[in-house]
Parts: structure tokens; sequence; C-alpha cells
């Protein structure tokens, strides 16, 4: 996990199995560090699982940031099938 | 009001009790004989059934639609001719259990206008080879010859042996009567096909309902596809009856390496690619912003009349209407569920991406009804279909005539489709007449082993956790 800060955008980098630990890291990171209103993006390529801890993080960056500045880049299908069964597509973009 | 409501139920349902009552007396070898006459009255009407059908609803083509008539009689009474459901129909020793299949009552079949007469002759032979009674509703826009089809089944049913009133239409209805029948206590189940208020209503009325979900097929070609051959398959599927099967295509999704082969052949073989102007018009004429649905004058109509009415110079000779596309949702019209010959367009970066946009179409409006795919890569074939939520992802077929089962592949033919839980519906099956039995089960007693050969007191001791007492179990003496 890498998060990264550049022209007032958070880019947080995730890769493989994501799990309560790391979500609850992520969530810690960017709770200390994320202001309103700001642009995330979760760069998603490496991803190969998320676990519902991770959801909420996104639930909560989705809240603090707002519609429309929260994006997940390279979601894999298996992860974009995730969001979609869990009714969560809407609260953000994904390219 | 109320009062008539419940009066006209009330009469219905008694006839139909009646007859349920009737019919729970008969054998297979007696309901057997009752199948084979209807399907054969009904495949014999097949092509007058299908004039009327396409007269009196101007959807769709007549030709097509007796071919579906013959899906609805020859095709389905193959499948089901076999079937035991009446009486015992199995048992097996080793396990004691007998299985017992019993009628489950009066059926409410509802017709959807797309399908109005071969739906009538499925309903009615699934019914009653599960020796069920049916009420036909036909769609309002449908009446007459939904009715016709009925009492052709009927008349055949009778002279077979069948009980009085094991088939009964309604030749005029209301929404109220409608209502009425749905939640009437002597009805059984619902057999729901129509629209989505139409289904949620059945739902809505506390009888048990077989209904089915929305479609909204989303097709991905590979590239290990044969190109010329998926796209004559789709033109086939998109063309059949101008595409008022629930089951038909409604999206193209291909990657960008292989997208202007795919639209050169699309092209080729009779399609026109709209601009970007002419996809806002053609938005006005198919769908309605405010109720978010299609709009019904453009249900199975050709795509020349479509282009017309909608301002489109395309070639008087154009078979589909393609529509380029960059994104799916609200902002989209296009990328929901037309039943007529009109077709999204997405050209993506990669598999990945095409995967993605396959998914996105598929839960939107179309979760757990049907898929298509191209392709001669098996691992992308598996690939695929775990990711898609739907009853059935149809692979080198046309879909509308492949997920409805029976000409193209294997699945049971059908006209009731389930979506699963993601339509709202209990099964992912192609609804058929074994949907339509209680199965009763005697259980003889075979004693557990497990249980039987082992001190069960030992279960009472907390210091044995699963592995101690499974080695105590499996212990040789």
């Amino acid at each position: 996990m890498k998060i990264d800060e550049c022209d007032g955008k958070f880019v947080c980098t995730l890769d493989g199995h994501f799990d309560t630990q790391q979500s609850q890291e992520l969530e810690e990171a960017l709770k200390t560090r994320l202001k309103t209103p700001q642009a995330v993006v979760f760069e998603m390529q490496g991803v190969t699982y998320v676990c519902s801890a991770f959801l909420r993080v996104c639930v909560f960056v989705a809240k603090i940031v707002g519609a429309g500045r929260f994006t997940l880049h390279g979601v894999t299908p298996p992860i974009k099938r995730v969001f979609k069964m869990a009714g969560m597509s809407d609260l953000f973009d994904s390219e | 009001m109320e009062s008539k409501m419940t009066e006209f139920a009330d009469q219905i349902l008694e006839r139909a009790v009646q007859a349920g009552a009737v019919f729970a007396q008969l054998g297979q070898v007696e309901t057997d004989r009752i199948v084979d006459a209807v399907h054969k009255a009904a495949f014999n009407h097949r092509v007058r059934l299908a004039r009327m059908a396409n007269e009196e609803t101007g959807m769709g083509r007549w030709q097509d639609k007796v071919l579906k008539n013959v899906v609805a009689s020859q095709l389905v009474y193959e499948d089901i001719k076999d079937l035991k459901t009446a009486g015992v129909v199995s048992e097996d020793f080793a396990s004691g259990i007998t299985e017992i299949a019993q009628p489950v009552g009066p059926i409410l079949a509802v017709i959807p206008v797309t399908n109005p007469t071969s739906t009538v002759i499925f309903k009615v032979l699934i019914s009653l080879k599960a020796r069920n009674p049916i009420i036909i509703c036909p769609s309002g826009k449908a009446k007459r010859c939904s009715v016709e089809a009925a009492r052709i089944c009927y008349e055949a049913a009778l002279a077979a042996g069948a009980p009085e009133d094991c088939v009964q239409w309604l030749n005029d209805t209301s929404r109220e009567q409608t209502q009425a029948l749905m939640s009437h206590k002597g009805l059984a189940l619902i057999l729901a096909t129509g629209g989505a208020g139409l289904v949620k209503s059945a739902y809505s009325s506390g009888t048990p309902t077989l209904g089915v979900g929305a479609g909204n097929v989303p097709v991905f070609i590979d590239a290990s596809a044969d190109i010329p051959f998926a796209v004559s398959q789709i033109f086939k599927s998109k063309l059949f009856d101008y595409g008022t099967i629930c089951s038909s295509e409604q999206a193209i999704v291909v990657e960008t390496a292989i997208a202007e082969a795919v639209r050169a052949e699309f092209e080729r073989q009779g399609a026109y690619f709209l601009s970007p102007d002419e996809i806002v018009k053609l938005e006005v004429v198919a769908f309605d912003a405010v109720k978010c649905a299609m709009k019904p004058d453009i249900v199975g109509q050709p795509a020349a009349l479509i282009a017309r009415k909608a301002g489109i110079a395309a070639p008087a000779d154009v078979q589909i209407l393609m529509a380029p596309l960059a994104g799916v949702g609200e902002k989209y019209a296009l990328s929901a569920e037309i039943l007529a010959p009109i077709l999204a367009f997405y050209a993506e970066h990669s598999f990945t991406d095409a995967v993605n946009r396959c998914i996105d179409l598929n839960f939107y409006g179309g979760i757990g009804h049907s898929v298509s795919l191209y392709a001669n890569n098996e691992a992308r074939i598996k690939e695929f279909a775990l990711l898609m939520n739907a009853g059935r992802i149809v692979v080198n077929t046309p879909s509308s005539q492949g997920a409805v089962g029976g000409m193209f592949n294997r699945l049971r033919p059908s006209f009731t489709l389930g979506c699963g839980t993601g339509g709202k519906n209990i099964t992912t099956d192609n609804v058929t007449a074994r949907h339509l039995v209680n199965i009763q089960r005697v259980a003889r007693r075979r004693d557990n082993q497990r249980l039987a050969r082992f001190d069960t007191a030992l279960y009472l001791d907390e210091s044995l956790d699963a592995d101690a007492i499974e080695q105590i179990y499996s212990r040789n003496y």
C-alpha cells in the first residue's frame, strides 16, 4: 500500500489480498490526512480480494470527499462484481 | 366495487378449484394423453395463431411467431412428455425415500403482449402436464389471439378427457380484477410473465409466484471468435420477431483491436451505425425518460420504420440500428433494454475493460437474466461466465432463441425464464412442468449410522472437540 499526495490529490496504490488490517491502516492514514473537498484515487489494478472493512473504507472516503471526487482506477472484473453486488458502485467513479 | 371484484374472482376460482380436484384423480397415462392432444391442436393452429397475434398487436413478424408457436407446442411437448408428474415419481430403496407428485392447484397465467399465443400454449401445456387447472389472463393489447389460443387448447384437452374448466380465460379484465384473482385464497400459483409492474404486483399478492425479471443482455465478442459468424448469429437473434424476446441482445461489447472488423461486418450484413446526433433523435422515439423504459410503440418494429420515425436517414433496407455509446446508465438511454432492432455498441481497450462493461450492462436492469458470449477460448468463456449474474450464459448462439432453449442447446424450452434472486425470482431455471408440482416425500426409517453406532453420551463431554469425536467415530475396533 502506497499513498502519494500530488496537486491536492491523494493517490493510494493498493495491491494483493486487501484484508482487515490493511483496511484499518488505510483508513487511519486517510483519516489524519484527508481534508474535504479533496480528490482521492484508489489504484486497484493489483487488488485480488477486498474484505468488508475495505468496503467500509470506501464508504468513509466517499462521505468525506463527496460525490465525484472519489475514483477507483483499474478495477478488475472480479472486484467490480463485488462492488456491484454490494450496491456500492454509485458511491464513486470507476475507470 | 370491492364485493363485485370478490364475486368475480370467487366464480372463476370456484370453477378452477373444482377442476383441480377432478384433475387430481387422473393418473400419468390419462394426463399424458391430454397433453399430447393439446400440443397437437396448438401445433396444427400455429400459423393461424401467429398471424392473428401479428395482426392484433402489430408487433414482430408472423413467420417468427409461427416458430415461437412451434417451440411452445412441439419442443416443449418433447421436453416434458416423459416427465413423471402424477403419483409416485421415484422410489429409492437405499435412501428409503419415495417421491409423490401432487398438483399445486389453480394457476393464474399472465400473458405478455410480445408472445401472446406461444406463452398461452406453453403455460397451458406445462400446467396440464402437472394436472393443474389454469386461468389465462391475456394482455389488453392481445386479447383476441391469446383467448383463441386458450380456446383451442381447452377444446383439445376436453376431447382428450380433461376435466371441465381446466383451462379458463378472461375476456375483459381490469387491473382490479386481475389483482382480485391474484390475491384470491383459492389460487395456488401465479406464472407471471410481463412488465416489471405486473410481476411486482403478482409478488405482492401473497400468492406464490414464478415470475421473470427484466433483461438487458450484453454480448461480448471475444478476439478469438469467428466475427462473421458471430455477427450473423446476432442478426438471426435480434431480427427474430424484431427483437421482442426479453433475452434478445441489447449491447455489443468488443475490444478496440477488433472493433473496426466487427463494425465493418455489422455494416456489411445490414446494420447502420448512428452518429451522436442520430443517437439523440433515436433516444426520443425509443425511450421514455420519465418512466425510464422503452416506448411501447417501437417494440417489435422493423429498424427502417423506427429510423423513419426518428428522422434518421438510414438506408431503406437497414436491419439493425447501432448506437456507439461511451457509458451505461441514465445518461445513455440506449444502454437500457429495448425490445426492437436497436443495439448499443462499445469498443473497450482490453478484455478486462470489456468484461467490466458487460458487468455494468448486466447490472443495469438485467440482473439474473441472460448474457451472451462469442469466443473460441474455453478459459475466457469460463472467466466471463463466473463474473456474470445471469441464469443463462449462452455461448456462440443467438441469445433470443438460445436462452429460450431447445433450439440451439439443451436448455429446457421455456417462455418463462427465471432470473434468480437478483431478478427477484425464486429460480434461475427455465421454468417448466417440474416447477408446477408439489413433491411429497415418504421417508422410511434408515438410521443415520453416525448416530446409530456411536455413544451419543460422548457429545455431552465438552472436552471432546470435533476432531476428537471424529477420531472416536472412525476408530477400528
